[in-house]
């Protein structure tokens, strides 16, 4: 990331590289399959215009995780209801770097949530159901819902770094 | 100009866009955060002059007791904006938190002054007027000479990467206040613990809920 941080290409593309396999990873199971690659996507390029603000002395995922999580918390607002809404459960989770991944994780940052929170956010954000059909499985009223998607929304921003 | 394709398309072109940058380097910016506190002081004491105690090397212990405060608030939160420009899963801004509550005891005393001493007959007359035209007129310098802090940490939050762009209004407001209030502390003769509890602080909240209102949408990204 340094060599990429002064102008190294060579350097840069492998970063890349390894930064879109491990996003893609990281969003698995978390977006719905058909905005993965968008949302892989534009955390690279906010990685790229964001790339001033890493410290070489510091560790690069906790970083990079920061960023992703701030992008999959803005996309999760800006999407309302996915066109699939099943998520298939041979997408590929990491294995190696489970103790770092454990610490970063989306679930990690999901469980701070209250349970009628994250239990609407997976529903209508993460699985694409709409607000009725949420309320069916939940149990909650339809403005419930609402109320706990922007809720929890607005509670995992504040814990994007802190946990 | 970066279009979405497949992503190996999108690698190469932000490849191909890649240049050198500056990093965002802690040391540099508090450098430089402090340059720009000190040129505030040096507009404090060019404009209106500093207060004759202070010249003299015997400051009076209320004044140096609440702008002490103020100075700690102001550290701590600009600390804490500058922290909050490089992001990273695991790190904790909050030092900000423990200095506002320290802070917060002045207009707590402040109010407690009030309340054991009362409102006496003078207070009733010119003397509040008075009281209440310099406050005033704390407040709005406090506020107004905080924009050049303000200014330089939405730039700094612009180009870093902070995640949650609400908290880091607040923190601009807050670290903004504090600098304008203590710079002008350094002018403002009045030692009484109500009016420095008071008016020196009202800058504070003011400029946290104005830059909670306008920075937000400058750096989100």
């Amino acid at each position: 990331m340094a060599l990429a941080q002064a102008g190294d290409r060579a350097a840069y593309t492998a970063l890349l590289t390894v930064c879109e396999r491990w996003l893609t990873r990281y969003y698995a199971r978390r977006i719905a399959p058909c905005h993965l690659d968008d949302l892989v996507q534009d955390t690279l390029i906010s990685l790229h215009r964001k790339l001033a603000s890493y410290d070489p002395l510091r560790p690069f995922f906790p970083w990079l995780a920061a960023i992703a999580r701030y992008r999959w918390i803005d996309h999760l607002r800006k999407i309302y209801r996915a066109d699939e809404t099943v998520l298939p459960d041979d997408i590929a989770t990491p294995s190696g770097e489970d103790a770092i991944h454990a610490k970063i994780s989306l679930e990690r940052l999901l469980r701070h949530l209250p349970a009628s929170q994250s239990r609407a956010i997976e529903l209508v954000k993460i699985e694409g159901r709409s607000i009725v059909e949420a309320a069916a499985v939940t149990g909650q009223s339809e403005s419930l819902i609402k109320v706990n998607i922007h809720r929890g929304l607005k509670k995992l921003t504040s814990l994007i770094e802190s946990e | 100009m970066i279009v979405m394709r497949s992503s190996a398309a999108l690698i190469e072109s932000l490849v191909e866009d890649l240049a050198p940058v500056r990093r965002l380097d802690a040391r540099t910016v508090m450098a430089a955060a402090a340059l720009v506190a000190f040129a505030t002081i040096a507009i404090v004491a060019a404009f209106f002059g500093v207060r004759s105690d202070i010249g003299a090397g015997a400051p009076d212990t209320i004044f140096l007791l609440a702008n002490g405060l103020i100075f700690i608030l102001a550290l701590a939160s600009s600390m804490a904006v500058i922290g909050m420009s490089r992001p990273g899963v695991g790190q904790s801004h909050s030092g900000w938190i423990w200095a506002a509550i320290s802070a917060a005891l002045l207009p707590l005393g402040a109010i407690y002054s009030i309340a054991v001493g009362g409102i006496t007959p003078e207070l009733m007359g010119p003397e509040l007027m008075d009281s209440a035209h310099y406050g005033v007129d704390c407040m709005i310098k406090g506020v107004s000479l905080g924009l050049g802090i303000a200014i330089f940490q939405t730039l700094l939050l612009r180009k870093g990467a902070p995640t949650s762009p609400e908290r880091a209004g607040w923190l601009v407001g807050v670290a903004a206040g504090s600098v304008g209030s203590f710079a002008y502390g350094l002018h403002c003769p009045i030692n009484d613990l109500t009016h420095l509890g008071l008016w020196h602080i009202l800058p504070i909240i003011l400029s946290a809920a104005i830059a909670r209102a306008l920075v937000p949408p400058l750096i989100r990204w």
